[in-house]
């Protein structure tokens, strides 16, 4: 009863885990981008023989061979066999996001354990696993692929280990300098000291502080392991059962599509691939951007300023004035309107005013603007603009007319 | 301390060179008894047992494949030492031999592309990282995410059938006379500067872009660096700045990246060549592969595989000349 | 002739979570041979002040605005970029905190302190006849006012030194490589940002010797900005305390020490330890500086001011001028009276 309500109290954690992460990558622009292709995808994969308008393997249709697009044919048939090839395209999907996913998650558990393993153990583990790692990337991955491939045949499962075998390399890698970079860190030391066991500080500590990366690399490596698939399948070296795009797309090929001008029979499986790769390397960025936010300041802080409120500037400006200093600078202007307060002088002073204030606020503006560019305003603009500020409320009030249009654009600014 | 070390890195290369020959000698003979029936076709339907076995022995003496596998083996290292890697069982001639004619054609793609990828690559990497934030460096990094997604075949089969086969711009597939009757003439180069066109272009716009995102990150991160700011504090001028520092220092992981590129440059172009017939170690590697000719497939892996290994070498030793933080002992 | 003249220095960082008021207003006086310190924790925007008279903010992200910038009788306000790189290195100079950063890591010392001579010293590169140097031997000058200078801030085999990269050299040495290519065309004004703070202390001792000597032996003006009270005791002639960027107190350091006006003041001079010191336990200033971006009503100091009263949490107080050329933002300041410290 205990150990169960322990599980339970850790599946509940991890769902919530599992939770707060897509929460995260939901909120990120461009995550949202890549989660959405995504389950757009996965749902076309499962539910294929439900959407697809025809049998994609049923090449008995000789009557409709190469047909062009029609809405009996969405993509036209294929020109040999006459598959419908918009059936086709639906049924591709299932054959890339498995292989793609299913190589990507081996990869993430093979890739970091001997990654921890390396970094942490060190010593000869180290060693042992870094030279296998030199060796594999001496190696040109693709020709090793279509050997192993020749010499062991090309089933599903025999794809998967290749592309998972000789693909671990890099998580590995990138693993084991964080890991050695954890390793140092003082939480870990002090645990060591405290007596904690090497599995538990693996598990405990550098797991969790590796996952993360982990999560990242697995959509990018994912990515990658499709548009390895596409070209393995499209050299006619992939499972010869399954239907997949690069197929279609080396079937296009074989088959004239080119010279009949087919143009969409070589599109459809593109673009097919491009989806699926784009929306994992959407996520696998977007995590990336989530773990370092250091890498987009750049672009943000131009939108900042871009978006900046120039009035607003010259209130925060101003406020940074001492009391008594404001007070020996505008005292000027107001005793003089306040005298004269009947409305006939204020409106004989609207002309005037209502331009000086438009003036003025040209002179704010373009003074936050010389101070974006880099450069110091000279001390007349900043006076200006500082009593543009200060002004404003008398310019609204007895110059109507003239002030309403700056004020205005003011409001809209703000 | 300097040559303890460049001699225990190329004891390294030549022991990773051991595993990787090794491993050639021993993936045929993964799942097979005898590796001969590798290496000959299946007994056909007009002849006796007594023919069949005939030939076997023939193959197998004539490829070394008698004796057992250990003596093998040290017969397949005694002729790799002395620049053997064996005979193409299809066109029956040295592997060597069939390299060295196709190695030259497959240089010509690949060379042109990393050139052409790094130069305007690095210039484009720059400008963004200049204009930071602004339309064109957005403009790099949409444009980075997008080639990514896209396989390099697939930019080449759009190419080939607009500007190759629609337009009729560029040769969509290799005019073979061009392999043929090379001599070395202006005609003969530009011929083959016409016919490499379309594959250089397909290969060289996923990489100019992956260089100049490279380069944009880098020089941004550099130039965030103190010693960027001690350096205007000095008063330089802004292009001294710029190439003076920046630049040196944000060209170092470039560098790692050229030498990387450089390592898979026989072996990166397979699916390029195959889509455009072009008359190099991809095509030569593939049909291999459909004849089931092994000894010339790992033939070829192998001299790939060396390849790789003098250019990361070399790499390593241009790096440490470049970076003086990089002492040649102490990484 | 001043060599500084701030006046009403202000620097904002626009961000999107708000805006960030790191200057507030700042008005900062330096003589001719003078060495001022800026005082403050760190946060205070003391950095972003050196930064800004080096006219070194880039916008985005700063904005920066000051009502008059002379330097040296320059007047650099309404320079452009373009006319600034011909007084940095010249008229003015830093020396930054951490020198293994602050050098360009693939390039040689030596050369690092040729650039400045190259790029200012065009007009004295002439021989005899006033004709300009050859390129090659303008380098060679170069290098040997390069190898003097390196003499000059006590580096021994100055020659051998100068083929040396900056991660070859200890860190005591790097930082007297700054110093000298700080001093190397003899400016009106080196701005020293936290020039020890990275060193050990008993290097801290001998690179402020070797930048109190330069400085008294060529008359430089010295802008010392640092956390540390304790540097500033033997260097500075005045020292302007900042306090959430705004100056609370300015003072003769002699006055500063003996009669703190302020209680930031007061506290900071509470935290440094000094010989013969009977005190049972240093005097602290309790919390911690307030966020840039949320500074507190009235008197930013008042949530951590133990004197603290009504009017404090309400008004600003303004930087009142003492006789003597002593400031102190305070309302109460009058009032306070401190324990015998």
């Amino acid at each position: 009863m205990k150990t169960l309500k322990y599980i339970g109290c850790k599946l509940l954690r991890a769902l919530y885990a599992i939770g707060r992460f897509f929460k995260k990558l939901w909120m990120h622009k461009q995550g949202r981008i890549g989660l959405i292709i995504f389950a757009f995808l996965a749902i076309l994969a499962i539910f294929a023989p439900l959407i697809a308008p025809y049998d994609p393997y049923d090449v008995t249709q000789r009557a409709a061979k190469g047909s062009t697009p029609s809405w009996e044919h969405l993509l036209g048939t294929s020109i040999t066999t006459g598959q419908d090839i918009f059936s086709m395209l639906i049924y591709g999907t299932r054959s890339s996001l498995s292989i793609g996913l299913i190589t990507g998650l081996v990869i993430a558990v093979l890739g970091s354990l001997l990654g921890v393993a390396a970094g942490y153990l060190g010593g000869w583990v180290d060693t042992v696993i870094m030279r296998i790692v030199d060796v594999l990337l001496v190696i040109p991955t693709l020709p090793l692929v279509i050997v192993m491939t020749n010499v062991l045949g090309t089933s599903y499962v025999v794809i998967v280990i290749v592309f998972a075998a000789f693909g671990w390399t890099g998580l590995a890698r990138v693993v084991r300098s964080q890991v050695m970079l954890i390793k140092n860190a003082n939480y870990v030391k002090a645990a060591e000291i405290a007596g904690a066991s090497r599995w538990y500080i693996m598990w405990r500590h550098i797991l969790p502080a590796v996952s993360n990366l982990l999560i990242m690399s697995t959509a990018l490596t994912s990515a990658g392991i499709m548009v390895a698939e596409a070209g393995l399948s499209f050299l006619g070296l992939g499972n010869p059962t399954a239907i997949s795009w690069g197929k279609m797309l080396a079937d296009a090929q074989s088959s004239g599509a080119m010279l009949f001008g087919h143009w969409w029979s070589i599109l459809a499986p593109g673009v097919g691939i491009f989806l699926s790769v784009y929306s994992f390397m959407r996520i696998g960025l977007a995590l990336e951007e989530i773990l370092n936010p250091r890498m987009r300041k750049g672009s943000n802080m131009l939108k900042v300023f871009k978006h900046l409120n120039n009035t607003y500037l010259e209130e925060v400006f101003a406020s940074m004035d001492d009391v008594s200093k404001m007070k020996g600078e505008y005292q000027a202007p107001s005793p003089v309107l306040e005298e004269a307060g009947p409305s006939d002088i204020a409106a004989e002073m609207a002309a005037p005013e209502g331009a000086a204030v438009e003036e003025v606020a040209a002179a704010g503006v373009a003074g936050a603007q010389a101070a974006a560019a880099g450069a110091f305003v000279p001390a007349a603009q900043i006076a200006a603009a500082e009593q543009a500020a200060a002004e404003a409320p008398f310019a609204e009030a007895r110059a109507e007319d003239a002030a309403a249009e700056v004020n205005a654009e003011k409001g809209g600014e703000r | 301390m300097k040559a303890s070390y460049v001699i225990k890195r190329i004891l390294l290369t030549l022991f990773i060179f051991f595993v990787v020959v090794t491993l050639c000698f021993f993936i045929p003979r993964i799942g097979v008894d005898d590796p001969a029936s590798r290496y000959y076709p299946a007994q056909t339907a007009g002849m006796t047992d007594a023919e069949y076995e005939a030939i076997k022995e023939l193959v197998r003496q004539q490829y070394g494949l008698d004796g057992s596998t250990f003596q093998q083996y040290i017969t397949y290292l005694g002729n790799l030492f002395t620049g053997d890697l064996g005979t193409s069982y299809t066109k029956n001639e040295p592997v060597i031999d069939l390299i060295a004619e196709r190695l030259p054609w497959t240089l010509v793609l690949s060379v042109s592309n990393l050139l052409i990828s790094l130069v305007i690559g690095v210039i484009i990497g720059t400008m963004a990282a200049w204009r930071r934030g602004r339309w064109q460096d957005r403009a790099l990094l949409n444009a980075s995410t997008f080639t990514t997604a896209l396989p390099a075949f697939f930019i080449a089969l759009i190419l080939s059938f607009y500007l190759g086969f629609e337009w009729e711009i560029f040769p969509a597939y290799t005019d073979q006379n061009m392999v043929a009757g090379f001599d070395w003439s202006w005609e003969a180069i530009s011929k083959v500067a016409y016919n490499a066109s379309l594959p250089v272009f397909a290969m060289a716009i996923g990489s100019i872009v992956s260089y100049g995102q490279a380069t944009r990150n880098s020089v941004i991160a550099v130039s965030e660096d103190d010693f960027i700011l001690t350096a205007k504090a000095k008063g330089l001028s802004n292009n001294k700045v710029i190439y003076g520092h920046t630049l040196r220092n944000a060209l170092l992981p470039i560098v790692t990246q050229f030498g990387m590129n450089v390592s898979t440059l026989i072996g990166g172009a397979v699916v390029i060549e195959q889509i455009f017939n072009w008359n190099g170690m991809g095509t030569l590697f593939l049909t291999a592969n459909s004849n089931n000719d092994y000894p010339l497939m790992m033939g070829i892996m192998i001299f790939m595989s060396a390849f790789a290994l003098v250019a990361n070498l070399l790499t390593d030793f241009v790096y440490c000349l470049l970076d003086p933080r990089v002492t040649l002992g102490g990484r | 002739m001043k060599a500084l003249e701030v006046e009403n220095l202000k620097v904002i960082f626009p961000t999107e979570a708000g805006i960030v008021r790191a200057v507030e207003g700042i008005d900062i006086e330096i003589d001719e041979g003078e060495c001022v310190a800026i005082v403050g924790e760190s946060g205070c925007g003391k950095s972003v002040t050196s930064l800004a008279v080096m006219k070194l903010l880039s916008s985005p992200p700063a904005i920066t605005r000051v009502d008059k910038l002379v330097l040296g009788g320059i007047d650099i306000k309404d320079l452009t970029d373009k006319q600034m790189q011909k007084v940095r290195g010249k008229d003015v100079a830093m020396i930054f905190q951490d020198a293994l950063t602050a050098l360009n890591p693939v390039m040689t010392v030596g050369r690092q302190i040729d650039e400045i001579f190259l790029a200012h010293g065009k007009e004295h590169f002439s021989d005899e006849t006033g004709k300009a140097l050859s390129r090659f031997a303008r380098k060679k000058e170069a290098k040997r006012r390069t190898i003097e200078a390196l003499k000059l801030v006590g580096i021994s085999d100055a020659e051998l030194r100068y083929k040396a990269y900056p991660h070859q050299l200890s860190g005591g040495m790097r930082q007297r490589v700054l110093i000298a290519m700080a001093f190397a065309c003899n400016p009106h004004l080196i701005i020293a940002d936290e020039p020890t703070t990275a060193l050990d202390v008993t290097i801290q001792a001998q690179v402020l010797d070797i930048l109190k000597e330069l400085q008294r032996k060529q008359k430089t003006s010295l802008m010392l900005i640092t956390h540390d009270l304790s540097i500033v005791m033997n260097m500075a002639d005045k020292i302007y305390v900042m306090y959430c960027g705004k100056i609370v107190e300015c003072a003769r350091t002699r006055e500063l020490f003996k009669n703190p006006l302020h209680p930031y003041t007061h506290g900071l001079l509470g935290s440094v330890a000094r010989i013969n010191d009977d005190r049972k336990r240093f005097v602290q200033i309790p919390s911690s500086l307030p966020s840039p971006m949320h500074k507190p009503s009235g008197c930013y100091f008042h949530p951590r001011c133990v004197h603290a009263t009504e009017r404090c949490k309400q008004e600003m107080p303004p930087l009142e001028q003492l006789e003597g050329g002593r400031c102190v933002r305070c309302w109460n300041y009058k009032e306070i009276r401190y324990d015998k410290q």
